[in-house]
């Protein structure tokens, strides 16, 4: 296993019975980077988590965590902290108490204060934690997943309940936690709340690994969509026909055609095709693709 | 091991787990309201409710330890309810993840768990002894001789008797703790639980009273009862280690390899 992958699988499967959660999983995380961990939901993220550690066990397929088999995650947990599938505490103790329940299990020591400093909850920390709001305790969790210094951070859905300036705290925190050597590894069922953090991106969807990679070449990999309005509407369907012959998937809609995933310059080369003609242009834009649109882009063409 | 004892003693500053000591005391007073006061000629068996000594018996050296003992079957029900809580609980908020990823040695999670828990109970009899002994010398008030409770042999009971109530709490929480992995629910463990031993138990002894020797929520009564027959009280005493290792081995093996998708 090259040295700079925290994560590792090769084939990774679990199925319940009949339904296979996750299938043939081949996951490459690098080290000191964060990996968003992308898909709808029921895509796998949390079983996929789940077995990374340790709470499941494959139904088959190997991997590595930190250099560790899976199979042993007792050998590599201790290097690593998790939030899995939503908050999880115990409601009738302070914040502070249940750090101090994961610290004495992890038989670590004097790390709570920091967490909690880190994930700004610590005037609240002698509440019960019945008593926090949903996006508190997500804090609280986030406390527990960065206690004994993680060299891995597994998050499952941290944004999850957050309003937009909690998801923005989370996503300061992530980049200082990469800044500083660690690995994230971080799922979300929405890929905008991931888009301005993570540096890899891995893209599940019904279990099976839609992309992989850095999220620049997936950025890369789709064009843009041009749309182009002719001064006159009668020009329309002549528009749209020129358009065709670009190349890409061309629509005409409230009197302007849209061309998607065409390629580089095709959006001057529709302007020249068009005067050509004698068609003249009142607008002209091009909109680099959301990506949720490359997702679902990307997911339908998995789908074929 | 000594990791999950430590955590979870942080747990047990719940006020859930003094309303538990609380709950063992108030059972214990009302089992030596009816045991202690206004004894008759011959002893009667309540069930559930204890062995009541006639007066001979009572005033025996033993007679303060048998009649604390007769609060065995309730004290059954509230560390199953404890128990329960306790373990469900985890399953319930999810901290079973939590905890299983900071101590993957899961035989160790369940099984420090279950020290810290020991632990507790031990306490939770020792103080309700302490409360309960003065008390029922004040139940048996002066018609009842009790001189021979505090004779040094009574004594010597009352410490045997406490031990055997610890044993049979611990007992208890091991049918607590392997109901509660197994079900991994609180009120299901409680009602399969209770259910098993009241009626189920109960009902088994009156179609074959031989089950009695056997069976494990008969055994773990019959040991906190106390008797004359010390060979008979070992027997029982093995006869309950054994179901208490069975129960958790058995819940440790669950909890060992099944997959945590709470
Ligand atoms: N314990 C389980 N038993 C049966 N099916 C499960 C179980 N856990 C998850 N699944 C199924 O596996 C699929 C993936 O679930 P999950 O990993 O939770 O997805 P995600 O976290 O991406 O939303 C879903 O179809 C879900 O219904
Ligand atoms: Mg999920």
């Amino acid at each position: 296993m090259p040295m700079d992958l925290a994560v590792r699988t090769v084939g990774l499967e679990k199925r319940y019975g009949e339904r296979v959660a996750v299938e043939a999983l081949d996951l490459a995380v690098p080290t000191g980077r964060v990996t968003g961990f992308v898909g709808p939901n029921g895509a796998g993220k949390t079983t996929t988590i789940r077995m990374l550690l340790g709470l499941i066990r494959p139904t088959s397929g190997t991997g590595e965590v930190l250099g560790r088999p899976l199979d042993r995650p007792a050998a590599y947990l201790e290097r690593v902290g998790a939030l899995v599938d939503g908050p999880a505490f115990y409601p009738r103790l302070s914040g502070r108490a249940n750090l101090a329940v994961l610290e004495r299990l992890a038989g670590t020591r004097g790390g709570i204060e920091r967490a909690l400093e880190l994930t700004g909850i610590d005037d609240r920390a002698d509440d019960p934690v019945g008593s926090y709001s949903l996006g508190m305790r997500q804090r609280l969790a986030l406390a527990a997943a960065l206690l004994g210094d993680p060299e891995l951070v597994v998050l499952d859905e941290p944004a999850n309940g957050l309003d937009p300036a909690g998801i923005r705290e989370i996503r300061t925190l992530l980049r200082r936690l990469a800044d500083d050597g660690v690995t994230v590894f971080v799922s979300s069922h929405q890929l905008a709340e991931l888009e301005h953090v993570s540096d890899h991106l891995v893209l599940l969807r019904a279990g099976a690994l839609v992309y992989q990679g850095l999220l620049s070449s997936l950025l890369a990999r789709r064009a843009a969509t041009i749309t182009a309005r002719p001064e006159h509407a009668a020009d329309l369907e002549a528009l749209a026909r020129i358009a065709s012959d670009g190349g890409g998937h061309v629509r005409v809609r409230d009197g302007a055609v849209s061309a998607a995933g065409a390629g580089p310059a095709a959006s001057a080369r529709l302007n020249r095709s068009a005067h050509a003609a004698g068609i003249t242009l009142a607008e002209l834009t091009v909109a680099a693709p959301t990506l949720e649109e490359i997702f679902f882009g990307l997911t339908e063409d998995g789908a074929r | 091991m000594i990791r999950a004892f430590r955590g979870e003693l942080v747990k047990l500053r719940q006020s859930t787990y003094l309303f538990g000591i609380a709950a063992v005391i108030a059972f214990m007073l009302i089992t030596l309201v009816v045991s202690v006061t206004d004894p008759g000629p011959v002893a009667g068996d309540r069930g559930p409710a204890g062995l009541v000594l006639s007066r001979d018996g009572l005033e025996a050296a033993d007679g303060l330890a048998r009649s604390l003992g007769n609060v065995v079957t309730f004290l059954g029900i509230v560390v199953l309810a404890l128990v329960s809580v306790n373990i469900g609980g985890e399953y319930r908020f999810g901290t079973i993840r939590s905890s299983a990823v900071r101590l993957p040695f899961r035989g160790r999670l369940l099984l420090g768990k279950t020290m810290a828990l020991f632990g507790y109970l031990a306490v939770t009899v020792v103080v309700t002894v302490a409360i309960a002994a003065p008390a029922a010398q004040l139940m048996a008030g002066p018609g009842v001789d009790t001189e021979r409770w505090w004779g040094r042999e009574g004594v010597a009971e009352l410490m045997l008797g406490t031990g055997s109530l610890i044993a049979a709490s611990w007992a208890w929480a091991t049918i607590g703790v392997l109901l509660a992995v197994l079900l991994r629910s609180a009120p299901a463990a409680i009602g399969v639980g209770i259910a098993y031993i009241l009626p189920v138990e109960i009902l088994a002894v009156e179609v074959a009273p031989d089950a009695a020797a056997w069976l494990p929520g008969q055994l773990i009564v019959s040991l906190a009862r106390g008797g004359d027959n010390a060979a008979a009280q070992a027997e029982t005493l093995v006869g309950v280690a054994s179901w208490a290792t069975i129960a958790l081995v058995g819940a440790t093996l669950v909890f060992k390899f099944r997959d945590i998708t709470d």
